[in-house]
């Protein structure tokens, strides 16, 4: 029952979810909703990167290929500000995770798009509980 | 010599017969007086030097006819008889006497001696003279032969001989002449010979038709024969050579001999074949028609083309080899631009698709983990089970368009840069949006364009997908395509795509058309597309393409012409 393992995780947390196109958008951030305390969404880098600066968030979920500023500089300038911050990218392409390795940003995931939703329950669990044990180390 | 002296030997055998015989009839006086009187030889008798005696022959000889005229002799000195100078040049009085010293000194003495007649002809002798007696009455025999009809003779002789002589001289004098004339002669036939032997081309004469006279020394070398007889021992015509076969000469030609067949068609090239060792030589043959006095001489010229013609078809060989290659190179070209197209267009449905494809996939994970967390409604499965057929029938329409899109078009339309540019933007836009790329143009231009649709938005495409590539990796904020179209004169029509990319390395304006030219990395371009957009204007549009570099970009401009509709 990964679904009920994710919502024991994550229901205390935030998420920013970025992704241009508007009928994924939707349905990913509906799903994210009955999991997340609260969804925050993007449809670029730039605002996901003015949200992020502005509003207290626990992890990212973001697309790749974007217009305005794609999905690897938002990386960039996020880990820039903080270098702990936990980012998991979607992609279609599987060139993508070498762009990411060439600069070295560390991410916490690479989910493929389409989605699968047990790896992707799975990851975002391991993820959430990794950010609440932080949260209680201090 | 000999003749002389037999006979003198005979008549002194044939008196001392005569005594022997007579000697006890009559006394030797009287013997020899007969003798003297009745001998058919004239003798005379001198006496100091005087002719003192004569028989009758002698005075026969002399002409006498008469005892006057003996008086004439007899008493005389020899000179008296005889012309002043001897032929010799000498004087006759002096010669007479210098001989009667002689036959006193020696006892005899021969001579030949011209006298004169009595009628003052000349009477020509051979003389012997012989001593009788000797001291104070010095008696002296002569004994006379006319000789005049052999010094006639002789006299003859000496005038043939130096007529002989000039005429010899004169001879002489032509016979230098004619050898000079002839060694002239010779000398022009040696360097005509000369000029003939020294001709590569085969040449060779034949009296009227078939036989031949004559031939070169390049005849003979290529037959084999040592000189022209030889050949003619076993041969009549160099046709004898003639390989038959077809588009070269044989011996006879439509019914007629080669050498009328290649007079009466001087229009045409004419060629022979002939066989010397293993190796088949080709000639180009001419033939022209002479006349030598009388006879008609046909002269006819081979000249060895083998080599050109075996270079002929080593070249024709490699054309056909070239040709071969280039038919394989473009159908490779094509078969390698189909293959592009395809990879082009399976790129743009996996773009087109990928969208659809997400939110499909969203839909399903969103009802089965309501379903799992129980907070799913009748109305939440209904909303997104119609949310996925549409999206799946909006993706089945996609291949639809492409699969129609991809067909050749069969006819020429009338459309508008707005129907054109839909058409291509229902094609590209998931891959613009996602790299950020808009593409601008004037939806309302009013310009009919009258062509090919679909090739048209072909060679768009190509061109939009390689401004789309030069965008990649460049960090702009505005990354715009640019098309426009405008109408010059009635029917000629620029469409040119501008983008704001860098443009063109100059060095490469010249090869962006080439087939097999890219400057993308390995495996992203295959230098195809813009090579098979030219020869889509070209072939299809019957119009041109060219490029050139803006202030920031590249601007491809497709000139071409409105077409009629049939």
């Amino acid at each position: 029952m990964l679904s009920k393992e994710l919502k024991s995780v994550a229901s205390t947390l935030s998420i920013l979810y970025v992704e241009d196109e508007e009928d994924t958008r939707t349905q990913i951030s509906e799903i994210l909703r009955m999991f997340f305390k609260k969804v925050v969404t993007a449809q670029n880098g730039k605002e996901a990167l003015e949200i992020f600066m502005n509003t207290p968030i626990d992890l990212i979920l973001s697309d790749i290929s974007m217009p305005v500023m794609d999905g690897i500089t938002l990386v960039k300038k996020i880990l820039a500000i903080n270098p702990k911050a936990k980012i998991i990218i979607m992609t279609a392409h599987n060139t993508d995770e070498a762009l990411l390795e060439k600069d070295n940003l560390k991410v916490v995931g690479i989910l493929q798009k389409p989605i699968h939703i047990n790896k992707t329950l799975q990851l975002l669990s391991s993820v959430c509980s990794d950010i609440i044990q932080e949260a209680l180390q201090g | 010599m000999d003749h002389e002296n037999r006979y003198s030997i005979r008549v002194v055998s044939e008196i001392n017969n005569l005594i022997d015989k007579y000697r006890s009839h009559l006394d030797q006086k009287t013997i020899f007086e007969l003798l003297y009187k009745k001998s058919s030889d004239a003798v005379l008798i001198m006496h100091n030097g005087l002719f003192v005696d004569s028989n009758e022959s002698a005075l026969n000889m002399l002409g006498v006819s008469s005892m006057d005229e003996v008086l004439c002799i007899l008493n005389h000195h020899p000179s008296s008889l005889s012309p002043e100078f001897q032929p010799d040049g000498s004087s006759s009085y002096d010669k007479s006497e210098e001989l009667l010293a002689t036959c006193i000194k020696e006892g005899s003495c021969r001579f030949e001696w011209l006298f004169k007649r009595l009628d003052g002809s000349d009477l020509w002798v051979d003389t012997v003279l012989t001593r009788i007696a000797e001291g104070e009455d010095e008696i002296i025999h002569v004994a006379w032969r006319d000789i005049s009809t052999r010094k006639e003779y002789e006299a003859d002789l000496m005038q043939q001989k130096k007529e002989l002589v000039t005429f010899n001289n004169d001879l002489g004098n032509k016979t230098t002449q004619l050898h000079m004339l002839y060694k002239r002669l010779e000398y022009s036939q040696k360097y005509q010979k000369a000029i003939f032997d020294g001709q590569p081309n085969i040449i060779v004469a034949n009296f009227n038709i078939r036989t031949l006279c004559d031939g070169n020394r390049a005849f003979l070398d290529f037959v084999g024969y040592p000189d022209i007889p030889s050949f003619l021992a076993e041969h009549d015509c160099i046709c004898d050579y003639f390989i038959e076969r077809e588009g070269y000469l044989s011996t006879t030609m439509n019914g007629k001999e080669w050498i009328e067949y290649v007079k009466d068609n001087p229009e045409y090239s004419h060629y022979a074949l002939m066989k010397r060792g293993d190796k088949e030589y080709v000639f180009s043959v001419s033939v022209n028609e002479v006349y030598i006095e009388n006879d008609k001489i046909n002269i006819a010229s081979f000249s060895d083309i083998t080599e050109l013609e075996e270079y002929k078809k080593t070249l024709e060989l490699r054309i056909k080899a070239e040709v071969a290659d280039n038919r394989n190179k473009d159908r490779m070209l094509h078969n390698q631009s189909k293959s592009v197209q395809m990879g082009e267009m399976l790129n743009m449905i996996a773009h087109q698709w990928r969208q659809p494809l997400n939110a499909i996939s969203a839909s399903a994970i969103s009802v089965a983990m309501k379903l799992e967390l129980d907070e799913l409604e009748p109305d939440d499965i209904r909303e997104h089970l119609t949310y996925i057929q549409w999206r799946v029938q909006k993706m089945s329409q996609t291949i639809n368009d492409f699969m129609n899109f991809f067909k050749p078009d069969q006819e020429i339309q009338q459309f508008r840069l707005n129907d054109v540019m839909k058409d291509i933007e229902s094609l590209m836009k998931a891959q613009l949006q996602g790299r950020g790329i808009k593409i601008l143009y004037d939806q309302n231009n009013p310009t009919v364009i009258s062509s090919y649709k679909k090739e048209l938005a072909h060679v768009l495409i190509n061109i939009i997908a390689n401004a789309r590539d030069a965008y990649e990796g460049l960090h702009l904020d505005v990354k715009t395509i640019t098309i426009s179209l405008t109408q010059f004169e009635e029917n000629t029509l620029i469409i040119s795509v501008r983008d704001c990319a860098g443009g063109v390395k100059p060095e490469n304006l010249d090869k962006i058309f080439n087939p097999y030219f890219t400057t993308k990395d390995q495996g992203k371009g295959t230098g195809i597309g813009l090579y098979m957009s030219k020869r889509i204007v070209r072939e299809i549009l019957h119009g041109s393409i060219e490029v050139a570099n803006t202030e920031n970009g590249a601007e491809f401009f497709i000139v071409f012409k409105n077409q009629v509709i049939t």
